[in-house]
């Protein structure tokens, strides 16, 4: 019995080898850009067409009035356009509600307009009908009214992750 | 036909048992109750032996049980006659008492033959019990904490269920009960206080949570029932002296562990009871021995099987892949306080309100009046009794754990009520009516664990027994679904526990095992976010050549750290992982490999709460240059503290960066279709998802991300196939 209970008692650090690899669900490394930015990523501005301060402030980065972004979109079943965007009480004080125009690929796909300040998550379905499977794909977001801001630039909005998720 | 056998597996385990006891004892005590306790502790050896050898059939445990019996003289059945006898005198009182008892006992019997409708009697007891006889003998279970409790009683439920079923065993369940209310009849005969024993018997055999209990597939009546036979056999043993007797004082001592873990009090109890009386090493040595001998193949099946004697508890020193520190912790807790806020509030909840999962009856608040038997020598032994077998007590305050107390402090309340005139049989007279099942339906909230009036149609299938089960179990239409459209060998994972008594699938419950654990989060993480390991935390520093590298984490907290990919970098290229590569961590080594497999729905989780001394650590085996360690893992996980080291050619360990750099990455796509298809090569075939469950609306909208077949409903649940 004694033998049987000191069996335990240990805390046994047992080495393995790596296992067998799993398809990666990443897009190859090779890719400049993905079908999904965080303005934290320090590779953000590869996904951006214009329209955007040059630097993020940590996790969000300044639009001005034609925002743009792009996206490397692989083929699945269904996608998602999402987005993390704040309206500061200080821009939208000036400009008050703000309507943003969608465009993917050119067209335009929603208009949304924002009666109050603070962040907001924007998502909706995307058809494939939109979409360029395998390719590049562009978004832009477009504010009806931006605020001024120093050095004479205009403020839109402040996002702070945009892209297509399932 | 069905009630013949459900009252033959019944009355053939008891007798198999009575016979086995009677052959064990000889004339060296008389009283039935304890001859079938201790054939009991001796049958359900024999039949965990047989499943052990895999010779789990009913023409095997007919051949036990006919030896047994035939070996058994019919000239020891008489003394069942003598033993009523000694119980009492015929008055008015115990008349009274007796009609009262049979009144209780026939509504149990009623309860008992009819379905087994109980919350663990349908679902993990006679699930369990189902399988060893569909597959003819025990086998390692890894995926149901449940196997690894000692099952004594399951044994004997065993061999009642491969005559009569479900209800077999619930019988042989309650046969306990009769044999303890029966025993503390004689016990009280024996010391000349035949009303003590009889309104003793009757305040244990009314408690409503005894009763429930009783006439459910459960074991904590039985546990009762043991430890008042050891310790009426004890007694015995200290007036007579007979030899003969420390062999069943040590399987009675022995079988109580086997019930339940928590009756390893009674192993203490019976060795320093017979060590204080005989103050000789021999008789100590047979007790220890016969209960070392009902108590290790438990012991030693854990050990083989899941690397834990006492499975699944003191899992921190047994650390094994099947029950996590963290699970363990977590019921721990829940099980000291339930939802109370103080312990001053168990007497009440326990005796009253029924919050503590069922009541012993208000009369129980009496129970301090009993220590007045204190007074008397008897009296302080039952007081002792009490003590040493509710000793686990506070670590689960239900109210069916303080039965196997009950009997002594019944006894002593007993011993101090019948002091005046009346007042015991006023009581029990009293206690009877607030016990009543539609009183007891009054006093405690909906859902406490209770016995309702069951109908005799039901009760002896003159109706469609479906037709009961459809109304007392809500997830029955689970199971009838589940066999109806799932092959034999399939295997299904749930988040709701479902009566899986009632299926021959392999039911995962989530919480049920490290591994379904892991499973439920995998699929838990896809469907919600929850989990989601969108989170970045990056290592950088000047290029090194390291043979080692080793993540550590400082912190001390209640969070739980988890890494779904380590990833190493050299100059911006991520390493390949090499067969020669060799990873660790501590704690939880097992699951390592989970972080380097390119997944990122698996993770290696530290599966208990952070402290100091948690490290994950890869041996290149070589010595390799890199710059940058990502972990990709939940971010949820606010109180880690992580900091890196590096092993340099010469074998020394270095500081390479004191913290990492918080990012977020891209939530990934296909990451239902990746976790549907790690949940599959996990061995699950289905899921089953109920509407208030928050994963289930995703399920229900994205069946086509995460590839899964709806193959039918019930009782409100989605049964989806899997890719």
């Amino acid at each position: 019995m004694l033998a049987l209970l000191a069996a335990g008692c240990g805390s046994r650090s047992v080495w393995y080898p790596p296992p067998e690899q799993r398809a990666s669900l990443s897009l190859p490394s090779s890719f400049p850009f993905g079908y999904f930015v965080t303005m934290s990523d320090p590779n953000a501005n590869a996904y951006i067409l214009g329209g955007f301060r040059d630097q993020s402030e940590g996790t969000w980065r300044w639009t001005h009035e034609h925002p743009a972004l792009q996206f490397y979109l692989p083929r699945v079943p269904r996608l998602r356009f999402l987005m993390d965007l704040t309206f500061p009480d200080q821009t939208f004080a000036q400009t008050g509600p703000v309507e943003l125009t969608i465009r993917i690929n050119g067209r335009e796909f929603d208009r949304v307009r924002y009666g109050k300040p603070g962040s907001q998550e924007y998502t909706k379905e995307t058809p494939w009908q939109w979409l360029r499977a395998d390719a590049v794909n562009t978004v832009a977001l477009d504010p009806d009214k931006t605020a001024p801001g120093p050095d004479g630039e205009r403020l839109g909005f402040v996002l702070s992750r945009a892209g297509f998720v399932e | 036909m069905q009630v013949a056998a459900i009252l033959f597996g019944a009355l053939f385990t008891v007798a198999t048992a009575t016979a086995l006891g009677t052959l064990l004892l000889g004339k060296a005590c008389a009283d039935w109750p304890i001859r079938f306790t201790v054939g009991a502790g001796a049958l359900s050896f024999l039949v965990l032996m047989l499943g052990l050898s895999h010779l789990v059939y009913p023409a095997s445990f007919a051949i036990l049980g006919v030896a047994a019996i035939t070996a058994c003289r019919p000239w020891k059945v008489r003394r069942v006659g003598k033993t009523i006898g000694r119980i009492g005198t015929i008055s008015i009182s115990n008349i009274i008492l007796f009609v009262i008892l049979i009144a209780y006992f026939y509504i149990y019997f009623l309860k008992a033959i009819a379905p087994e409708v109980s919350p663990d009697g349908s679902s993990y007891h006679l699930g369990l019990t189902a399988r060893y006889l569909r597959e003819h003998g025990l086998h390692p279970i890894t995926w149901n904490i449940y196997a690894s409790f000692s099952q004594g009683v399951e044994m004997l439920f065993l061999f009642a269920f491969a005559f009569g079923r479900h209800s077999a065993a619930a019988l042989v369940h309650l046969a306990f009960l009769v044999a303890l209310v029966w025993q503390m009849g004689i016990w009280g005969a024996r010391h000349g206080m035949a009303w003590v024993g009889l309104c003793g018997a009757a305040l244990v055999g009314l408690s409503p949570v005894v009763g429930v209990d009783a006439a459910s597939a459960y074991n904590d009546v039985a546990l009762g029932a043991t430890a008042f036979m050891l310790f009426s056999l004890l007694e015995q043993w200290a007036d007579a002296r007979a030899v003969r007797l420390l062999p069943a004082i040590g399987i009675l001592a022995g079988f109580g562990f086997a019930v339940k873990y928590t009756g390893w009090v009674g192993v203490a109890y019976a060795v320093g009871f017979v060590a204080w009386k005989s103050k000789r090493v021999r008789p100590v040595a047979i007790v220890a021995a016969f209960a070392f001998l009902l108590v290790a193949p438990w012991l030693l099946k854990n050990w083989m099987w899941v690397h834990n004697p006492l499975a699944p508890f003191f899992n921190r020193y047994f650390p094994n892949p099947y029950v996590t520190v963290e699970f363990e912790d977590d019921c721990r807790s829940y099980f000291r306080m339930y939802e109370l806020t103080s312990r001053w509030q168990i007497p009440l909840a326990a005796t009253v309100k029924g919050t503590l999962g069922g009541v012993l009856g208000p009369v129980f608040l009496l129970a301090p009046l009993g220590l007045a038997a204190l007074r008397k020598p008897l009296g302080r032994q039952l007081w002792l009794a009490a003590l040493v077998f509710g000793a686990n007590y506070f670590s689960n305050i239900g109210a069916r754990f303080l039965i196997p107390s009950l009997p002594f402090v019944a006894l002593a309340l007993a011993m101090a009520l019948t002091t005046l005139p009346g007042l015991a049989l006023a009581i029990v007279v009293l206690h009877a009516a607030l016990c009543w099942p539609a009183m007891v339906a009054k006093m405690v909230p909906t859902g406490s664990w209770r016995l309702a009036l069951t109908p005799r149609k039901d009760a002896f299938r003159l109706r469609d027994p479906g037709r009961y089960l459809k109304t007392y179990l809500y997830y029955y239409p689970v199971c009838e679904l589940i066999d109806r459209v799932t092959p034999p060998e399939a295997t299904v994972l749930t988040f709701k526990g479902i009566p899986d008594a009632y299926t021959s699938r392999r039911i995962l419950v989530d919480w049920e095992s490290a591994a379904n654990q892991v499973s439920a989060r995998i699929f838990q993480s896809a469907a919600t976010g929850m989990g989601a390991p969108n989170g970045r935390l990056s290592f950088a520093f000047p290029s090194r050549r390291l043979r080692a590298i080793r993540v550590r984490q400082t912190a001390t907290g209640t969070d739980v750290w988890s890494i779904n990919e380590l990833r190493i970098y050299s100059m911006g290229q991520e390493l390949p992982r090499e067969p020669a590569w060799r990873l660790t961590a501590q704690p939880n080594s097992w699951s390592i490999q989970d972080a380097f497999d390119n997944s990122p729905v698996t993770f290696w989780r530290s599966s208990e709460t952070i402290h100091p001394g948690m490290f994950v650590q890869v041996d290149f085996g070589t010595v390799r240059e890199l710059d940058r360690v990502v972990l990709e893992g939940a971010t949820d996980q606010y109180g880690v503290r992580l900091s890196l080291d590096g092993q340099n050619a010469a074998g020394v360990w270095r500081r390479l960066a004191d913290r990492p750099v918080a990012g977020e990455g891209a939530p990934y796509l296909g990451f239902r279709r990746a976790a549907a298809e790690e949940m599959k090569r996990r061995g699950i075939d289905y899921i089953l998802c109920f509407p208030d469950e928050a994963w289930a609306e995703d399920v229900r909208q994205n069946r086509d991300l995460w590839g899964f077949t709806e193959v039918g409903s019930a009782a409100g649940g989605r049964l989806y196939r899997l890719p």
